[in-house]
């Protein structure tokens, strides 16, 4: 689907009615806006929202708008040329379609220029018109058709967005979650509403039930204990994880700051610290493995190692055995039991109880006490045997992993001081004293950051154990109440919902994972088709935590270090590779594209522009730094319109023009 | 093939019905992080027994499920027994299972001492030292 023309009615700085018709060319789909700073291209792309979806971008918050004095929507000039008494309207109207319009979209309120100068409002109306055989035809309930046509609030965001907003995206501390993006994107949001659906009832039925017996009652006191607990620890987790965004945001600030620095000295103290910071992660990963091998090892040979004794004390029992009976043994005692029992021995003499011949036999059982063990017992020589011998091989191993850990923290540790002889020098920049106090709060800054994780991850130590007692609870609850109810129809819902739940949770991790490969692989390809020193990558990685890596050709991951222009184009290939997955056929609008890159950058990220979205309209609106000669000339092959927003400063209105 | 020890060996194992809690616990992180109940019922039993500290469970409540233990630890359990009461303990696998649940409960407090991360390094490294210290002998 493609935005065909737009109208713009009396909405902020445009006054009166303007139309622009944009283009719609497979071949040709890039529009552009061009407009300088102030002129209104914000404003138009907030006045696209808002007839879609009725609210305005950016300006939800009263105390934003108050302190940038922005006024309402309509437009100021217009407002004192009207009349009092006389009405206004301010209205956008939106066409959509493929080759032909298929929907006609139109939002506008209308105000009253009152005779003592107030405004009110004394209409609003939003409409869909959609085409049909034989014309347009009006659509009941727009404002819930219209989520067939476009995207859902939670993600439109992956259409219409705003270019300064993605240079924060794969920042350090962005507090952008990508799990939860990729989460809105594939719309799992709806399981994930059934699911808690489900579980509000299958709570409140056992709530219900609650007086079967003292024991459900105990154990739903314990929950509602654990819910209030959890509900606590969470809200303080949030608050302490958007402590560390925050935190993060500001120290990856100054390491921006002392990367693009003037000075080389500088630049070049934290292009190493970036380096070794990459080389520490490593490292630290490779001890973790490391650990956890040790640990395995230790847990494999620790108890024989401790029990030793009692091994050899068992082989030599075992030994003992089998010197003196043989091991199997000759006969063995459930055989002379038998021919005991049935008084005949197998040469066919009788066994009569105090014969000479029973005697005899029955000497044999006294003899073979261990008979019926003996397969036992060969296993347990056997596997006592090889646990003893594999002491060295286990002990070997043991040693090389504990040498590997050792060396590995001895190259961090010689890490962490050249990391901080790196420090010391940028603190006492004698040329710069601007970055000797930026180093010195970066440094504050980490310390106080480390803190607040040790914190956080108490905090989430916590939570995971009780959301584990309370899934354990949930569970013994549910069958307390199925084994003490004699209503069989309760238990059946109780077991029905319990059922329904884990599938959902089931489909809802499937989609989820599926989605995460797709936004994985999409992301790729566009990265490498925007990027342009590709050489110098080699994938891009979203794990089973949904933590996003960019491998570079050596293997290493260097998000972390990315310049503002690859971090604009990572956050380009991921928004498009959201909304591919997402199945919305809808035009991308993006405010300022290159808003916070300049120079070489921009250009390398103009060059290969034209690539992005191949079948998709893209309208940029641009800035008249941004729109360079250069800009244009590498986007000639798929520019369709262009357009410029003149805005009249004495006046304080914008116009639309075809440039 | 099935280990014929494991065949013969009672289905539960019991621990002390308040210690569930404790075990869920040390599960979460550190030493036994992810690890299942049939490791620390064995790291208890092989504490308890060395300090000769057995115990008798007041509420048992069957947290481990024989099948759950591999073949070695499974003749570890039946060395302990027959090192206590001789091999004629091999006929009655509810006694190797009683004195595993003994030694298992009264090791279980100080397994957690062990790995109180108040005492000085960790867990880990002062075991891998003993172990290293004790084959070397």
């Amino acid at each position: 689907m493609k935005l065909i023309s737009m109208e713009i009615n009396n909405y902020r700085q445009y006054n009166g009615l303007q139309k622009i018709e944009l283009a719609t060319d497979a071949k040709k789909s890039f529009n552009i806006i061009q407009g300088a700073n102030g002129a209104g291209k914000t404003n138009f792309f907030r006045a696209l929202l808002w007839c879609l979806y009725g609210d305005e971008i950016g300006l939800e918050d009263r105390k934003y708008r108050e302190e940038n004095k922005i006024l309402g929507i309509l437009n100021e000039k217009r407002l004192k040329e009207t009349p009092s008494g006389e009405t206004i309207k301010v209205s956008i109207k939106i066409v959509l379609g493929e080759t032909q319009s298929e929907y006609i979209i139109e939002r506008f309120i209308l105000f009253k220029k009152n005779r003592n100068g107030t405004i009110e409002r004394v209409d609003s109306s939003f409409t869909i018109m959609k085409r049909e055989v034989g014309g347009f035809k009006l659509i009941d309930e727009p404002e819930l058709y219209i989520n067939r046509i476009v995207p859902p609030k939670e993600i439109r965001d992956f259409f219409f967005f705003d270019g300064e907003r993605l240079d924060k995206f794969f920042r350090p501390g962005s507090g952008i979650s990508i799990k939860k993006t990729i989460i809105d994107v594939s719309q799992i949001g709806l399981i994930e509403k059934m699911t808690e659906h489900m579980e509000k009832i299958r709570k409140s039925i056992m709530r219900e039930h609650s007086d079967l017996s003292p024991d459900i009652k105990r154990l739903q006191e314990d929950m509602n204990g654990i819910s209030k607990t959890l509900e606590e620890k969470r809200n303080i987790s949030e608050e302490l994880n958007r402590d560390i965004q925050e935190t993060s945001s500001r120290i990856s600030e100054i390491e921006d700051y002392l990367r693009e620095h003037p000075i080389a000295l500088i630049k070049e103290h934290q292009s190493r610290r970036d380096e070794l910071k990459r080389q520490n992660k490593e490292l630290y990963d490779s001890i973790n493995e490391a650990v956890e091998e040790r640990n395995n090892i230790l847990i494999s040979i620790l108890p024989s190692v401790f029990l030793m004794d009692e091994c050899e004390n068992l082989i030599k029992e075992i030994d003992n055995i089998d010197k003196k009976d043989g091991l199997p043994p000759d006969v063995r005692s459930s055989f002379i039991d038998k021919l005991l029992k049935n008084g005949v021995c197998i040469c066919g003499a009788s066994l009569k109880k105090g014969s000479k011949e029973e005697l005899l036999v029955r000497s044999l059982l006294g003899k073979n006490s261990h008979g019926d063990n003996s397969k036992l017992l060969l296993e347990g020589r056997a596997e006592i045997s090889e646990l003893l011998k594999s002491f060295d091989q286990k002990s070997e191993r043991l040693r090389n992993v504990n040498k590997r850990i050792m060396k590995m923290e001895r190259d961090l540790k010689t890490n962490d001081e050249k990391l901080s002889e790196i420090s010391d020098v940028l603190k006492v920049v004698q040329s710069d004293e601007e970055v000797s106090k930026k180093e010195s709060l970066k440094n504050a800054l980490s310390i106080e950051m480390q803190n607040t994780m040790v914190n956080m991850r108490k905090e989430q130590d916590d939570i995971s154990f009780l959301e584990m007692r309370d899934r354990e609870m949930n569970k013994q609850l549910g069958n307390l109440i199925t084994k003490q109810s004699a209503n069989r129809e309760l238990s059946g819902q109780i077991k029905l919902l319990s059922d329904a739940v884990e599938l959902a949770n089931y489909i809802k991790d499937g989609i989820a994972s599926e989605a995460r490969k797709k936004v994985e692989d999409k992301t790729e390809e566009y990265f490498f088709n925007l990027i342009w020193n590709k050489e110098r990558f080699d994938k891009i990685r979203i794990d089973d935590d949904y933590n996003i890596s960019v491998i570079d050709s050596y293997g290493h991951e260097c998000l972390g270090s990315l310049s503002a222009g690859q971090r604009q184009v990572l956050a380009l290939a991921f928004m498009a590779a959201l909304k591919e997955i997402s199945g919305f056929d809808m035009p991308v609008i993006i405010d300022t594209p290159l808003g916070r890159i300049s120079g070489e950058p921009r250009d390398n990220i103009a060059k290969n522009l034209p690539d992005y979205l191949k079948n998709t309209q893209v309208t940029l609106l641009v800035t008249d730094t941004e729109y360079t000669d250069s800009f244009r000339e590498k986007l000639k092959l798929r520019l369709g319109k262009e357009f410029v927003i003149k805005y009249n400063k004495s006046t304080g209105e914008a116009r639309v023009d075809i440039k | 093939m099935t280990s014929e020890l494991k065949i013969r060996f009672p289905r539960n194992y019991n621990i002390e019905k308040s210690y569930q809690k404790e075990y869920n616990e040390l599960k979460r992180k550190g030493f036994f992080k992810d690890k299942d109940n049939t490791i620390i019922f064995i790291f208890s039993m092989i504490f308890g027994f060395n300090a000769k500290k057995s115990k008798s469970l007041k509420d048992p409540y069957p947290v481990v499920n024989c099948t759950g233990f591999d073949d070695e630890s499974a003749w570890l359990i039946a060395s302990i027994a027959i090192k206590e009461k001789g091999m004629e303990v091999l006929n009655d696998m509810n006694d190797i299972r009683k004195i595993a649940e003994r030694y298992a409960n009264g090791g279980f407090e100080l397994l957690k001492d062990e790995l109180d991360s108040e005492k000085s390094g960790d867990m880990a490294k002062r075991l891998e030292a003993k172990i290293l210290d004790m084959i070397d002998k």
